[in-house]
């Protein structure tokens, strides 16, 4: 009877099966088994593989931080979005999205901040990983008083040229009683807001999450306790919200309603090798006129960007209506940059006289021609003179737009020098034409660097989501 | 979970991303059927490899998905049995291969004649009948063991039941099958 009934459930029809498994069953597999079997799929079709990314353990233990960079940044040189989903995906709330990380122990269990007379002191977020902690602080100071403060910053920087060494603050971090106070990390903003994100070594048994941590900031006599938690890992990016691909750059977006608004943070993984740059045209031009938008209920709206955010992990804010339910972020291009650069030497004309040259510049997506140079006295830039060059681009793909490198000049050896430069662009924010400064004087060759190709990648993301 | 019709959408016009969400829907439902058919004769790698060309064939035909004659669960089920089969008898005497596109036809195996193919369909139907008769879980652990080809103790973990449970359930079953089914099977 049992042979009888696996022989004749072998033989079902299509119909025949639809009616049998109408119901659903939950049949799970391993991620392991997934992954092996996607692999496989994936070789078959022709996709490459994920090489994995490495990170040291003493980098790791430096800087946390990094490890994201170099998911963005990452140059592995595969193409396939796809061929990376399959991984465990970590989300970290205002930091990003970590894949496969098996550096990352745990994060900032949640934020706290204190406050005097002078400044509030606010702790963003805490990542740590087996041997290091990164910590990222917001410093806000009340009383601005803006003169004062770039008084302050020249004095300094005037000190760090003649041979002193810049000031470093005073920020302690400890790990239950243990005081720790070298660092490395960066300040950025400054002005009224200040944010920082310094990295502490740690030992091993100094990370847990039933640690009790300090973050001191002697020089305003502020100190933060706080501990840390696991962070959430998912299976999908869709797991974490609404998430568009192309160009294997995915998106995905994370939205926090309030009243009247909706905050939308999104979080790229990136495979791509460009370097995600931007989610929106940061010019005073819109690329065709074509701009990112919300979709909702009762009509489209424009966004805004809160103070001190842009680029990747950018944050938007949209006024949306009570009744909205049902949003679609529209995000028509991203703007990236390669990794790519040129070295060129162009022939300075004699003052007035038009040089056409020709010269052809061959990155991976795009050529570029500077068509013609003429030395000019419009002082674009130049105190004295510019060599104005007519610039063209010469697109390999519709979808992907290249907008302008950068450049800079270089000595005989191809060594980077100071310098400047300006440039006129069309009505979609190509360049047309380059001022490049000439110091007094400078005839002969003008030697540059060409660099970091700017695309638009054009296709466009639809990022449905509801509240 | 996305639609049948957004999955073939996906799979046509961004395909990378279509074929990651079909996986990722069905990978457990397909394994598990080609499991269920070649454990006893393969190894680990065969199955998966097997499960491998059954993504690798829906990718290929995913322009000719018609979800008219069924949904995309019924296509992988048939196509994992229909895969898993043919290798199972490979090992044997060898055989043909099955191809996505010939699922929209109903095969016909050459040393079956027409006759005993309708009275095949006919069978098969009611068995299905009483299989879902049978109610919950009686019917699920029915599915499970016989389509899927699960062990008891698979399904008492699924379905948090003791095994003894599972069994007794599944003597049950098929004795009132039996008495059903009469001479149909």
């Amino acid at each position: 009877m049992e042979d009888k009934i696996i022989m004749a459930l072998d033989k079902l029809t299509i119909d025949q099966t639809e009616g049998l498994l109408n119901e659903d069953i939950e049949i799970k597999i391993s991620p392991k088994k997934m992954r092996r079997i996607k692999g496989s799929v994936y070789r078959k079709i022709g996709f490459k593989r994920h090489k994995g990314i490495y990170i040291s353990k003493k980098l790791a233990a430096c800087a946390a931080a990094f490890i994201l960079l170099l998911t963005f940044f990452s140059l592995m040189g595969f193409n396939n979005m796809a061929a990376a989903i399959g991984k465990i995906f970590g989300f970290i709330p205002g930091y990003g999205i970590v894949e496969n990380n098996e550096s990352i122990e745990y994060i900032l269990s949640q934020p706290v901040s204190a406050e005097n007379e002078k400044v509030k002191l606010s702790l963003d977020n805490a990542i740590a990983t087996k041997s290091g902690m990164t910590v990222m602080f917001t410093l806000e100071r009340k009383s601005y008083d803006e003169q004062q403060l770039m008084k302050d910053k020249q004095t300094e920087l005037e000190q760090h040229q003649n041979g002193g060494s810049l000031s470093r603050p005073e920020v302690a971090l400890y790990a239950g009683e243990r005081k720790l106070t070298e660092y490395s990390g960066y300040t950025g903003g400054g002005g009224k807001n200040e944010t920082s994100t310094f990295s502490y070594e740690l030992n091993p048994g100094d990370i847990s999450t039933g640690e009790s941590y300090k973050l001191e900031y002697a020089d305003y006599g502020l100190s933060l306790e706080f501990r840390l938690k696991s962070y959430d890992s998912y299976n999908t990016l869709e797991e974490i919200g609404a998430t568009g691909y192309n160009n294997d750059i995915s998106i995905t977006a994370v939205p926090t309603f309030s009243d009247g608004q909706v905050q939308v943070d999104l979080y790229a993984v990136n495979k791509s090798g460009y370097i995600l740059y931007s989610y929106y045209y940061r010019a005073d031009k819109e690329y065709m006129n074509n701009v990112l938008h919300l979709e909702t209920d009762s009509g489209v709206k424009n966004y805004t960007v809160p103070d001190g955010y842009g680029g990747v992990n950018g944050r938007l804010l949209f006024d949306i209506a009570p009744g909205d339910k049902n949003f679609t972020l529209k995000i028509p291009y991203i703007m990236v940059k390669s990794n790519e650069e040129e070295k060129i030497s162009i022939k300075i004309p004699k003052e007035g006289e038009k040089l056409t040259v020709n010269q052809k510049i061959e990155f991976n997506d795009c050529s570029m021609t500077i068509v013609d140079v003429e030395k000019t006295l419009s002082q674009h830039i130049g105190e004295y003179g510019e060599l104005k060059m007519t610039v063209k681009f010469e697109n390999k793909s519709e979808n992907k737009i290249m907008l302008r490198p950068e450049f800079i000049k270089t000595d005989f050896f191809g060594n980077a020098q100071s310098g400047a430069w300006s440039a006129d662009m069309d009505e979609n924010g190509v360049y047309t034409t380059v001022y490049y400064a000439l110091d007094k004087g400078e005839s002969g060759k003008l030697r540059l660097k060409v660099y970091n190709p700017t695309y638009l990648l054009t296709d466009e993301y639809e990022l449905a989501f509801s509240r | 979970m996305l639609s049948d019709n957004e999955v073939v959408r996906l799979l046509i016009h961004r395909s990378e991303e279509g074929l990651e969400k079909l996986m990722n829907q069905y990978m457990g439902f397909v394994y598990t059927i080609v499991y269920g058919k070649l454990s006893g004769v393969c190894n680990k790698q065969d199955v998966e490899e097997c499960v491998s060309d059954i993504f690798f064939e829906v990718y290929k035909a995913r322009s000719s998905i018609d979800l008219g004659k069924g949904s995309i669960k019924a296509y992988l089920a048939v196509l994992s049995k229909r895969k898993a089969i043919d290798i199972y008898r490979k090992h044997k005497n060898g055989s043909e291969q099955v191809s996505f596109d010939e699922l929209g036809h109903d095969r016909i195996a050459s040393d079956v004649n027409v006759q005993e193919t309708v009275s095949g369909h006919a069978a098969s139907d009611v068995l299905i009948d009483e299989i879902k008769a049978l109610g919950e879980p009686d019917s699920q652990i029915m599915i499970r063991k016989y389509y899927f080809g699960q062990s008891t103790k698979t399904i008492a973990k699924a379905l948090g039941l003791k095994d003894n449970t599972v069994d007794k359930k599944v003597s049950r079953a098929l004795a009132k099958l039996k008495q059903a089914l009469g001479g149909v099977l």
